[in-house]
């Protein structure tokens, strides 16, 4: 996303409320998408997007200009994200034939064909919901919600090397947890 | 996603399912009410100063978890060596106390006179003290009489 101008910066600095209020308007859905892909959860994700925007409100006067404000909301959703993570419960493990059932979903080629919030949330939790958590977020940051790699090292706070091992990591972890799958369904059909 | 290697079907798979997460965002549903409730939540909380400014301990980072779990274990090590090394002392004290209690009962302190004279006649310092006991005798004018000696 495009950094955002001067003039509206300077306004949100102030505590404009008409400009927070774009800001929110144009910036929830987004935020929403990345603590839904970090939690798996619904209702917690927009949970974390409400206290990631009081926070941001609340330490606006606190925000560098020099750095894109995107980046810095990222980082501040990411890390409620991620304190919310920390204290929720476990999730119910899926059951095998749903499983199987959700790979096919993933796997038919139809692009018009519309995922269930449901679907990804297990799809996402199936995947990296075992990863040691720095891998499963640079995942997730890297390779599901698309950001680049200067942005989550900045957001992480990880050296380029970092994200590059622990991305490397992840993807052979989520590889692997995808051939046993399709090799168990095989041999089941 | 460039670094991804494209060589078995399990890759094919591996990113038509990354494809599918990418391009398919979780829907919010009620996109208004999450704005009121963020706009209300934020009219009642006042900005902070802007001095103080967010502090994140790294939570997602190995290293400082790591050092706290090596930590953890160091302590719990040198509680246990302080255990042991305090049952070691208290057991050593105790039998101390417990010798030295027999030892008062049966083994009395004996004056050093009394030592001196419980040694043998051919013992030098004993006849040099019976040699000096009959001289302080009869220079106070006293009958001689031998010291007893055992």
């Amino acid at each position: 996303m495009m950094t955002p101008p001067e003039e509206f910066v300077a306004r949100l600095i102030c505590h404009d409320q008409k400009a927070f209020r774009e800001l929110v308007i144009g910036y929830q859905k987004i935020a929403y998408s990345m603590t839904f892909r970090i939690l798996c959860n619904e209702e917690e994700a927009r949970d974390a997007v409400q206290d990631g925007f009081v926070k941001i409100w609340q330490h606006l006067g606190a925000y560098n200009r020099h750095q894109n404000l995107y980046t810095w909301m990222n980082t501040i959703f990411i890390h409620t994200a991620l304190d919310k993570l920390r204290i929720l419960k476990r999730r119910n493990e899926i059951r095998f034939r749903e499983v199987i059932s959700l790979i096919d979903r993933f796997t038919v080629e139809t692009p018009e064909h519309r995922l269930e919030n449901q679907d990804l949330a297990d799809m996402i939790h199936l995947l990296a919901g075992k990863l040691p958590t720095t891998q499963r977020m640079v995942f997730i940051l890297r390779d599901i919600q698309g950001l680049d790699s200067s942005e989550v090292q900045q957001m992480l706070e990880l050296s380029e090397d970092q994200v590059k091992s622990n991305l490397y990591h992840a993807r052979k972890s989520v590889r692997k947890i995808l051939t046993k799958l399709m090799s168990t369904e095989r041999r089941l059909l | 996603m460039s670094d991804r290697k494209n060589s078995g079907p399990d890759d094919r798979l591996f990113r038509r399912v990354l494809d599918k997460l990418a391009q398919n965002p979780p829907e919010l549903s009620d996109p208004e009410g999450l704005t009121e409730e963020i706009l209300r939540a934020v009219s009642g909380t006042p900005p902070q100063r802007s001095d103080r400014k967010i502090r994140y301990l790294r939570p997602v980072s190995g290293r400082i978890l790591v050092l706290q779990r090596l930590l953890a274990a160091a302590s719990v090590f040198l509680l246990l060596i302080l255990g042991v090394e305090q049952y070691g002392i208290l057991s050593d004290i105790n039998t101390l106390e417990r010798q030295s209690k027999h030892a008062g009962q049966t083994i009395r302190n004996p004056h050093p006179y009394e030592r001196l004279r419980s040694r043998k006649s051919g013992n030098i310092l004993s006849e040099k003290l019976t040699a000096h006991l009959l001289l302080k005798t009869n220079s106070a004018g006293l009958t001689h009489q031998n010291p007893v000696l055992p």
